[in-house]
Formats: C-alpha cells, sequence, structure tokens
C-alpha cells in the first residue's frame, strides 16, 4: 500500500470517526452546560440541570416506572425462560429444534408497530391497556424466545452427570432444576436478564402504544413528552435526563462485550 | 553471487528489537535454510526478504537491487506458506494463474506456463479441481507450483511441509530440492526441523533470539558447532554434554569432571584451570570390549533397534548416550570400555563457544 | 453420553414449558394470526367500531391498495430502506471493516466506538441528538457550514427524507461493521499476505479474495437490516412523517391510521402485508443459515 493511499484511507477514517461523534457531543456537553440549547453549549460546567432533574416529579416518578416494568419484565423471562429451556433440554422430543426455530421466527417477524396493532386490540379486550401488566406481559413475550434459545444452550453444556447424581437420591423435576441446574447456570442467566434489561429499558414504541396515564410512562415516553409538551422544552433537564437514562445501557455493553465478545448482540438488537 | 545480502538489518516490535542487526549473504541458485526454535526470528526474517515487514534499519538487497523500502510486489519473490494460502474459490488452474493475471500476463502464455509447471509437479491431472477437492500433498504442490509460475528472484518457504505426515513429509523434501535444483532459482526455507534443515539444504543459518549462531553447510554445522546451542539443537540424537575444567599434566591436555578424565587433543586455545563444555555426539563412543578402552563403564539401560543399539553407559559417575551399529555382545549390568577419539569432542568455553 | 434417564417426567415437561409457551402464544403467536382476521374488520379505537365492529371482508385490503398514501408509505419505505441499510449501514459497515482490517491501525478502536455508542443508547435520546444536530438555527451541522460559508438549511423540513436516511446510516451501521469485523476476522492472514506478495493492489484483493470468502456473511446482514429497517419506528421521533408525508414510512403510516385515525380495522390490514414482508425475510434468513451448514 502506498504512502498515498495510506494517507487518503486515514483521511476517510478520520472523516468518519468525525461523522459519528458530531451528534454525539450535545449529549456530553448540554447536561453540564449553564446556557443548554439545542446548540453546542460550552461553558463551565455546572449541575443545576441535574437539580432541576431531581425536583420534576414526573421524571422522578418515569425513572421508577422504567425501573418497575424493566425489571418487572426481567424476573417474568428469566423465570419462564429458565423453566421451558430446561424442559426443552432434558426432554427428548422431536421438533425440539424446529420449535425453538419457530418462536425465534415469530419473535423477529412480530415486532414494531406493525405488531401492535393487533397487540392494542388483544390488550383492549383483555382489559390491559394502561396496566403495567400489559407492558410487561408483551415485553417478556416479546424476548422469551430469545431467552430461551440462549438458556437451553448453557443448559445443554451442563454435564447430565449432576443431575443423575441427585436423581439417585430421590431428587425430581423441579428439586433438580431449582438445586442443580439453575445455580450452574448463573452466567447465563445474568446475560439473558441483563440483554433483556437494557432492551426493554431503551424501548419506546410498546409503552407508547399501551400506556395512556402520565403516572405510569417510562423514561423513553416522559422524554418524548418533554420534548413535545406546551412552550419551550426544558433542554437542561431533558438533556441531564437524556444523559442518566443512556449510562446503564453504556455501562451494560462494557460488561457484555468485555466478557463475551460481541456475537451476542447478533440476533438480539431486532 | 550474492543474490540476496542483509547488511545490518534490525527489526523491532513495539520497543523490543526483536532482530538486532542481521548480517547474511545467499548466493545464487543457493538453497538456504532458516533453522532454529520458534521465536528465533526465522519468518521474521523470512517476511523481511518478502517485504511483508519492513526493516526499522539496514540494508536489504535483492539481485543487485536495494529493496529495503520496496513493497513485496517489486521484489519479484514468490512466498509458499505454512497453510498454502490456496483461495478455496477458484480452481487450481486459477489459483496457480493468479499472480500471472494480476501481471497482466497474456492468456496464451499464462496457458503456457501453467502447463509446463504442473507438467513438472505432476498435477496437470488436477487443474479444473477446487483445492478442497484435492489432498494435503497435492495442496502444497499446488502452492508451490503457483510460486514456480512467477519465475521469481527466489522461493521463500515458511515451514510447508509441516502441515504433511511424516511419510509425505519425506517424500516432499526430496521432491522440493530436486526441483530447485532442476530451477536452478534461489531458495529461502524456513523450518524448526533440524533434520529437513539438515538433508535440504546447501547452508544452513542457525538462529537464536534474532541473531545468528551459525552459518554453514550442513557438514559444517554438523561437525564444528560454533556453540553449545548449535550443538545441541542439530542431530538426531542429544548429544552428550559434560562440564568440567582443563588440566594440563604431562604436557597434555585434559578435560576432566570429577573422576571423569579425557584427553583433549591439541587445542591452541586451551589454558590450564579454564571452565569448559564437553560434548560428544552418541555415534562417536565407541564401545570396546579390547584393551583399547580409554574409559571403563557400565551398561544402565540398553535399546535395540535393529539397525543399531542405545546403550546407557556411566561412567566415572557421569551418564553417556551411545549409539552401536556393530553388533556386540553387550548385557545390562555389564562392564564395557568405551573410546572417544579426540577429534571427535567438542570443546566450549564457559560462553559456550567453540574451542578449536 | 446422554442417559436413558428422562429427568422430568412427562408432566413435568408440559408444566415447565407451559408459562413460557401460553406467554408467547398469547402475546405473539395469536396476534400474528389475529391480524389477518382484524384486517377484515372495520374495528376502531373508539366509537361504536370499537365495541361492536363489523365484517368488511377485503375492504380494507382494496382501499389500502388504492389508497396513494399507502403507495406513498412503501415508496418511501424502499427508498429509505435502500437508502439507509444497502447503501447507507452494510456498504459503509462493510468499506469501514475492510479498510480497519488493512490498516490494523489503534484508530479501530475509535472508530467502532464511536459507532457503537451511537448504535447502543435509547433510540429517545438518539433521536433527539439528531433534532439539536439538524436544528436550522442553532445545531451543530448548520453552524459548521455556516462557518464554511455555506447557507444553513433546514434540514427536517426541506430534506426530511435524507435527514432520516443518514440518521438511520448513522444509528445502525456498527451492527454491519462489527458482524463483517469479525467475518473478516475469519480469512487466514496467509490470504491476504500472499495476494500482496503477488502483487495484488487492494481493489484485487478486496473483489478476488475478500468478498468471495464474506458472500454469505454479507448476504445474512443485507437480510436482518432490512428486516429491521423495514420495521424501525425511531423517524417517528424526528419527523413524524413529516413534513406534508414525505418521510412516512410504512411503520409510521400504520402508526398514523390506526392510532392516530383509530382505524385498527384498516391499520390491521397494512400491518398483515408488512408482517407478512418480515416473515418472507425471516425465512429467507433461515433458508442462508441452514445451506451454512452443508458448506
Amino acid at each position: 500500500m502506498s504512502k498515498g493511499q495510506r494517507s487518503v484511507i486515514f483521511i476517510f477514517l478520520g472523516l468518519v470517526s468525525v461523522g459519528f461523534v458530531l451528534p454525539l457531543l450535545w449529549l456530553f456537553l448540554t447536561p453540564f452546560s449553564r446556557a443548554p440549547s439545542l446548540g453546542l453549549t460550552i461553558t463551565a460546567p455546572t449541575l443545576k440541570n441535574f437539580h432541576a432533574l431531581a425536583q420534576a416529579r414526573t421524571a422522578l416518578l418515569a425513572f421508577k416506572n422504567s425501573l418497575l416494568i424493566s425489571i418487572g419484565s426481567v424476573a417474568l423471562v428469566v423465570i419462564f425462560a429458565s423453566l421451558a429451556s430446561y424442559a426443552l433440554s432434558r426432554s427428548r422430543f422431536r421438533g425440539k429444534q424446529g420449535l425453538i426455530t419457530l418462536l425465534l421466527i415469530f419473535s423477529s417477524v412480530v415486532t414494531g408497530v406493525a405488531a401492535m396493532v393487533p397487540i392494542y386490540a388483544l390488550c383492549q379486550k383483555l382489559r390491559l391497556i394502561d396496566s403495567f401488566a400489559g407492558v410487561i406481559l408483551v415485553f417478556s413475550a416479546g424476548f422469551l424466545p430469545t431467552a430461551i434459545f440462549i438458556l437451553k444452550d448453557f443448559i445443554d453444556r451442563v454435564p447430565r452427570a449432576y443431575e443423575e447424581a441427585a436423581l439417585v437420591d430421590g431428587s425430581r423435576g423441579m428439586d433438580l432444576y431449582l438445586r442443580i441446574v439453575l445455580p450452574l447456570i448463573g452466567p447465563g442467566l445474568a446475560v439473558v436478564a441483563v440483554l433483556c434489561f437494557v432492551n426493554i429499558w431503551s424501548n419506546f414504541l410498546v409503552p407508547f402504544v399501551l400506556l395512556r396515564s402520565n403516572s405510569k410512562i417510562p423514561i423513553s415516553v416522559a422524554i418524548y413528552q418533554f420534548f413535545n409538551e406546551v412552550g419551550l422544552p426544558r433542554i437542561g433537564l431533558i438533556s441531564a435526563y437524556s444523559l442518566l437514562y443512556s449510562l446503564p445501557v453504556l455501562a451494560v455493553y462494557l460488561w457484555v462485550s468485555r466478557k463475551f465478545g460481541f456475537g451476542f448482540f447478533g440476533g438480539l438488537k431486532g | 553471487m550474492s543474490w540476496i545480502v542483509f547488511e545490518k538489518v534490525g527489526k523491532k516490535f513495539g520497543s523490543k528489537w526483536t532482530i538486532p542487526e542481521l548480517n547474511l549473504s545467499i548466493a545464487k541458485g543457493e538453497f538456504f535454510t532458516l533453522l532454529g526454535p520458534s521465536g528465533c526470528g526465522k519468518t521474521t526474517t523470512l517476511r523481511l526478504i518478502a517485504g511483508l515487514e519492513l526493516a526499522d534499519q539496514g540494508k536489504i538487497s535483492i539481485a543487485g537491487k536495494d529493496v529495503t523500502k520496496l513493497d513485496p510486489p517489486a521484489r519479484r519473490i514468490a512466498m509458499v506458506f505454512q497453510n498454502y494460502a490456496l483461495y478455496p474459490h477458484m480452481t487450481v488452474f486459477e489459483n496457480i494463474s493468479y499472480p500471472l493475471r494480476v501481471r497482466r500476463v497474456a492468456r496464451e502464455d499464462i496457458g503456457k506456463r501453467v502447463k509446463e509447471s504442473s507438467g513438472r509437479l505432476r498435477i496437470s491431472h488436477l487443474l479444473e479441481r477446487m483445492p478442497s477437492q484435492i489432498s494435503g500433498g497435492e495442496q502444497q504442490r499446488v502452492a508451490v507450483c503457483r510460486a514456480m509460475v512467477q519465475e521469481p528472484n527466489a522461493f521463500l518457504f515458511d515451514e510447508p511441509l509441516s502441515n504433511l505426515d511424516a511419510r509425505l513429509r519425506l517424500e516432499a523434501r526430496r521432491f522440493l530440492r530436486k526441483i530447485q535444483k532442476e530451477l536452478g532459482v534461489t531458495a529461502v526455507y524456513v523450518t524448526h526441523d533440524q533434520a529437513e534443515a539438515m538433508a535440504m539444504s546447501d547452508r544452513v543459518a542457525v538462529m537464536k533470539q534474532g541473531r545468528l549462531a551459525q552459518v554453514g553447510t550442513p557438514e559444517e554445522i554438523y561437525h564444528r558447532p560454533a556453540d553449545l546451542f548449535v550443538a545441541g539443537f542439530v542431530g538426531n540424537f542429544p548429544m552428550n554434554f559434560i562440564e568440567g575444567e582443563a588440566v594440563s599434566r604431562d604436557s597434555k591436555m585434559f578435560f576432566c569432571a570429577g573422576d571423569f578424565e579425557l584427553e583433549t587433543g591439541d587445542r591452541p586455545g586451551l589454558k590450564s584451570g579454564d571452565k569448559l563444555t564437553l560434548a560428544i555426539r552418541p555415534e562417536h563412543i565407541e564401545l570396546e570390549p579390547g584393551a583399547n578402552a580409554q574409559l571403563a563403564g557400565l551398561i544402565e539401560d540398553l535399546e535395540e533397534l535393529g539397525s543399531e543399539q542405545i546403550i546407557t553407559v556411566s561412567v566415572s559417575g557421569k551418564t553417556l548416550l551411545a549409539r552401536q551399529t556393530k553388533k556386540l555382545e553387550l548385557k545390562q549390568q555389564k562392564s564395557v570400555g568405551l573410546k572417544i577419539p579426540a577429534a571427535m569432542l567438542h570443546i566450549f568455553d564457559k560462553e559456550g563457544k567453540r574451542i578449536n | 453420553m446422554s442417559s436413558e434417564h428422562s429427568f422430568l417426567s412427562r408432566k413435568a415437561v408440559f408444566a415447565f414449558l407451559a408459562p413460557a409457551l401460553i406467554l408467547v402464544a398469547v402475546f405473539l403467536v395469536f396476534p400474528a394470526f389475529w391480524v389477518l382476521y382484524l384486517g377484515l374488520t372495520d374495528q376502531a379505537l373508539t366509537g361504536v367500531k370499537a365495541v361492536m365492529p363489523s365484517f368488511v371482508g377485503l375492504g380494507n385490503f382494496s382501499r389500502a391498495f388504492s389508497d396513494r398514501f399507502f403507495y406513498n408509505a412503501l415508496e418511501i419505505s424502499f427508498i429509505f430502506v435502500l437508502g439507509s441499510a444497502w447503501l447507507g449501514q452494510a456498504l459503509l459497515g462493510l468499506v469501514l471493516a475492510v479498510l480497519l482490517y488493512e490498516l490494523k491501525s489503534k484508530w479501530k478502536a475509535v472508530v467502532s466506538g464511536a459507532a457503537v455508542l451511537a448504535w447502543i443508547i435509547p433510540e429517545v435520546v438518539v433521536a433527539y441528538l439528531w433534532i439539536a444536530f439538524l436544528d436550522r438555527d442553532l445545531g451543530l451541522l448548520n453552524l459548521m457550514l455556516g462557518a464554511a460559508g455555506l447557507r444553513k438549511i433546514n434540514w427536517l423540513y426541506d430534506h426530511p427524507l435524507l435527514a432520516i436516511i443518514v440518521f438511520n446510516t448513522w444509528r445502525g451501521t456498527a451492527f454491519s461493521l462489527l458482524l463483517f469485523q469479525s467475518a473478516l476476522e475469519t480469512i487466514p492472514p496467509s490470504f491476504i499476505e500472499s495476494a500482496k506478495v503477488m502483487a495484488a493492489g487492494m481493489a484485487r484483493r478486496f473483489f478476488e479474495i475478500i468478498l468471495p470468502q464474506i458472500r454469505a456473511i454479507l448476504l445474512t446482514d443485507l437480510i436482518l437490516i432490512t428486516l429491521w429497517t423495514f420495521n424501525v419506528f425511531t423517524p417517528f421521533l424526528l419527523t413524524s412523517g413529516g413534513p406534508s408525508f414525505r418521510s412516512e414510512i410504512l411503520p409510521i403510516y400504520i402508526w398514523r391510521t390506526s392510532f392516530n385515525y383509530f382505524k385498527l380495522g384498516y391499520g390491521s390490514s397494512v400491518s398483515s402485508v408488512l408482517l407478512l414482508v418480515n416473515f418472507v425475510f425471516a425465512l429467507l434468513y433461515l433458508l442462508g443459515q441452514r445451506r451454512k451448514r452443508y458448506v
């Protein structure tokens, strides 16, 4: 590769990097700015925007709601998926793999607004509109196929010898699951929990469609409302909120990529 | 004629000088091997010739031209990699002709050259196959063929036989050597297998930690190793090493290690009291049942290989390994006499350098 | 070796599977089929038709296929997918992956790091980052244009489709970049080095050596990001599909008719179409994966 070629490539990569970074700057500068606006304002740093955030009741409430919804869904997913994965891993019926594939197909096909139309109608019939239960159930159903896919793999790797030994001691089904296998797939459960949490934490569409009351909306919808409310949007508050909102996701990504490399994100970010 | 020359060539990775200062001269048409354990810098040296790595200091010339700063294509060398690097999506013909197509050689010429080279290597019947459809040995010959058609300044081989099983390896060794001699193209060969290096090369460069330990013909390396490392590295059987010192007695020089004592013969550099390491090749220890013996030993162990016997003898507190092809009536725990001609002794000073 | 013992009785297997399967059946499988039925009714969000919808047969579907807004959304979606998924994310991801691979420099971390940040930050935040970035008076982009002596442009108003295409490219390139990077890692370095020694330049190396090796991954990538880009809703936060429906991709059209105009039945018919498209892509993806196993 000639010197000239190398320089051109470096310039191109430099431009691309700048292109990716520029829109991100606002997120890291504005929350600390004394005169926050849509433009880039660089001032002596201040925490007043975060103070304003701490005073905003809606924001705090939305944070609680996000936690509730995310953790509730994660709990449901982890429990249901590990049970199902255990059954799938340790049973012998034909079409096991087919079932999982089918589930994965459904979860990748039934996404987005197109899916929300019948799901909304369904929730209406089940009186789940504007309820945490509705949102949690919908999220969980969407993530279960992926969770089962991941966990079944983990459980497959657990040697059956442990369970066989326990069988001899008289344990059965639920016992084996709770006391032998579950403790051994801790890392798998952690991965599922974390990925599920991050997906749901960041999701906008499902709560936007299924929740009505301001007292129930999570952070994603709250930010949307802050931005579209009557009068001038409170940029300082919104930017501080956005930054804090993004931090858990950033932290999780760092953790996952350090432990597992990129592979996991492949099928999951859909 | 010097065909490939390294003058004070240095290469560093990070802050470490993997190759501190290398001086080499490879003659035209020579089969030159870089031999050494992993990490000794032999592959780096090969890549420096190829241009896949650029020297941080010094000068490299090929065919009289200064190529130090040049990219690989300008150096006109052909390289055969350890895993052959045959492109799986191209037929054997397309693989072989690739370098010619890149250099825009005329189609009829390509056809002619591929036909000729593949014929010589006896792979003409494989030209339309895919690399996955031919055996390991055949893949190796395709890789060599691809190098041949380029009519390069030199062939560079990076451990090309290590992926073959033992029997194929012997065949391939002879084959490569024959082809190289027929074509008369300079070959630089990298291997960690000393038997391979000895069998194939005109000259061998033994490398250790980025430096040349010795450069010479296989005969020189084997019979006159320049230092302890070379002595120990080359040879199919482990050398016998004994540490001791020089003692002068009755105007003769002896090597002494405790009770073990041998006459060293005439070696001008030796002074009484020098710390020495003695090395003897197992085949140079003669087991002598008669009175001609210099030393007396006891047979500790005996392995009967059919073609020869491997005998472990304890002599004056030292344990030696000997190889014996003469059929002798030897039994374990039997005492036996040993004779080691002074000329077969390799003596190294306390730095490990040879004393002649 | 698998033992002959079954750890779970038949009953237990069913019991263990039931919670997950029921949940999935109700909230994932059922809606997928029910939407087809809903498309045949005049179900609405409010009013009489919310409680007592009637069957309208293929009325919704025929209305959709004669609705110019439907075709508008379809056309906009195609341009959007072509621009931001194929020419944007896939192409840019590929080019970046190859350049970083050939260059082997420390800059790898910077480029992929920035791209990844754009990808993982929650969608609401990212949308407002771009609203700020593209703002006509204060936005960073226009500020830079102004500094270069160029006219400031009202991006979201005058060039909405272009804006969301660039936005979505920025948003999603990291996935393709990382995917291709790992694909390139599987190529033995000797392939590239031998090509270099044989005088093949960068372009030749890319088209004749690298591309044939990563063809399968390239296809997989295209299928996945096409599927995702057809369904992405985030552009709604930037332009709401406007102005004058000039950036109304299919998801936004569906949202407008179903939740804004409350015509659930009609929205369902269009949803059915989109879900069917998704299904086709999902099948393609599976077929691609299965074929890989026999290579």
